[in-house]
């Protein structure tokens, strides 16, 4: 085995042939640095889309993170490269052609999108939604707060459950604040958020929240602080 | 409409050699698939268990986590017959090429299972006298099953997704099916877009299957498992 080995190996071919396998690895390297980008910004793009209020723009979302995942790479590239230029070229009724180099940017692009768009999903999803809430709370304007904050993912049961104590919490701050806030000076604090901060609904929740403790059924993250600030309100 | 005219043409007139084409897909995935268990499972308890080969693991592991499986079919259809004389047939380099690749991953994907276990189960396994391997086979093995099930269902996933790459060494597999139809017409739209789709269904189909065990094997068996 090791004679073949020694036969076979010829380092010197590594020399001769240089030049050209490292134009190689540089068009490696290109496509990869090219591709990740595309990869990133569609990826960025689609995850805020998944989070977003619109059902149908949800749908295409998932559909897109799902179509990319889940088909080979080698497929989406031969298909890339022969199929999309037919497509383009019939659809603009003249010749289309693409670069190679610029079909296997799309093909890795989009292929990885998918898998990007799911971490990123995760990953804003794995936020403590009570973090935007008191960013809001003390005026910073959230920037994607689709998260926490919309009516599709209130409707949905179990996040809610696990959302809305968090909420709570906030919303009495507010109300605190705005109790005090004739005394102290609170940054970002604004009038239309004090008057929201106001709110008769929040003595209900509270009374609702601790009743719901006096049934032994409070037990969610953060429940001791609700239940602190709960009863700030209603006593 | 010349869409529906040419998938009359190209695809369902072919429909014999794409079915004989995802027949080799999925028999070099099974046999590709099986080998991988086998094989990751072996590797997994070198290195958990047999001290003075621990390395060896470590270096396969890595070796055939951290090269293309591109590369490694090249490699193993044009290197190993010359090397060590097997394997004799392109399509067992191809289930030998997906093989080693995946038994990497699901070496990896097993430690990973044994480790999570609590020590004190194996422990308290041996204070009441179990033998080594009973531990193994009545204490340990269950629990991995059910914890390690969706990442080797996914890892069945993305060996169906890299045998795409097999018709690269002339497998005649659904790709290769497809690109014969390509290269015969030179009309790809209908005939790829297929293809793409029915490995779009394949793979979702199994990754679905994974999900689901990843979403109630826990809740189903009182399973307790970092996430």
């Amino acid at each position: 085995m090791l004679s073949a080995l020694r036969q076979m190996l010829d380092p010197s071919l590594f020399w001769e042939y240089r030049v050209v396998l490292l134009q190689g690895l540089v068009q490696n390297l290109s496509i990869f640095v090219e591709s990740a980008i595309l990869a990133m910004v569609a990826a960025t793009i689609v995850a805020v889309a998944q989070l977003g209020r619109s059902r149908v723009i949800k749908w295409i979302a998932t559909g897109y993170t799902e179509l990319c995942r889940n088909t080979p790479e080698y497929v989406l590239l031969v298909w890339v490269y022969f199929v999309l230029p037919l497509i383009i070229s019939k659809m603009i009724g003249s010749r289309f052609r693409l670069d190679p180099h610029v079909a296997a940017v799309i093909g890795l692009g989009v292929a990885y999108s998918g898998f990007m768009a799911e971490t990123l999903r995760a990953g804003l999803r794995s936020i403590h939604p009570g973090q935007a809430e008191a960013a809001t709370a003390i005026g910073d304007v959230v920037l994607q707060d689709a998260a926490t904050d919309h009516p599709a993912a209130s409707a949905a049961p179990n996040p809610a459950r696990h959302r809305q104590p968090a909420r709570l919490a906030v919303q009495i701050d507010h109300h605190r604040i705005a109790d005090h806030g004739a005394g102290h000076h609170v940054p970002g604090l604004d009038d239309q958020r004090r008057r929201d901060a106001a709110d008769p609904a929040l003595y209900r929740r509270s009374g609702a929240l601790l009743h719901r403790h006096h049934r032994g059924d409070a037990s969610f993250p953060g429940a001791d602080r609700a239940l602190a600030q709960a009863r700030l309100v209603v006593t | 409409m010349t869409f529906v005219d040419n998938f009359n043409r190209f695809v369902l007139a072919n429909l014999g050699p794409l079915f004989s084409g995802l027949w080799v897909t999925v028999y070099v995935c099974f046999w590709a698939f099986l080998l991988a268990l086998l094989l990751g499972a072996v590797v997994c308890f070198v290195r958990l268990r047999v001290r003075y080969l621990k390395f060896v693991a470590i270096a396969y592991v890595e070796f055939f986590r951290a090269t293309p499986i591109l590369v490694q079919l090249l490699w193993v259809n044009y290197v190993w017959p010359e090397l060590f004389g097997f394997p004799r047939t392109v399509i067992g380099a191809g289930i030998l090429a997906l093989a080693l690749q995946s038994s990497g991953y699901l070496a990896e994907t097993f430690r990973a299972g044994f480790e999570g276990l609590p020590k004190g189960q194996r422990e308290a396994a041996e204070a009441v006298g179990m033998s080594r391997w009973r531990i193994i086979w009545r204490i340990e093995l269950p629990q991995i099953a059910l914890v390690v099930a969706p990442m080797v269902i996914n890892q069945l996933a993305v060996v169906v997704k890299s045998s795409t790459l097999v018709s690269v060494i002339a497998i005649a597999d659904l790709m290769y099916a497809g690109l014969k139809i390509v290269n015969q017409w030179y009309e790809p739209i209908e005939v790829l877009t297929t293809i793409a789709l029915a490995y779009f269904v394949l793979i979702f189909a199994i990754s679905s299957i994974a999900n689901y065990a990843y979403t109630h094997f826990q809740t189903k068996f009182g399973l307790v498992t970092q996430r």
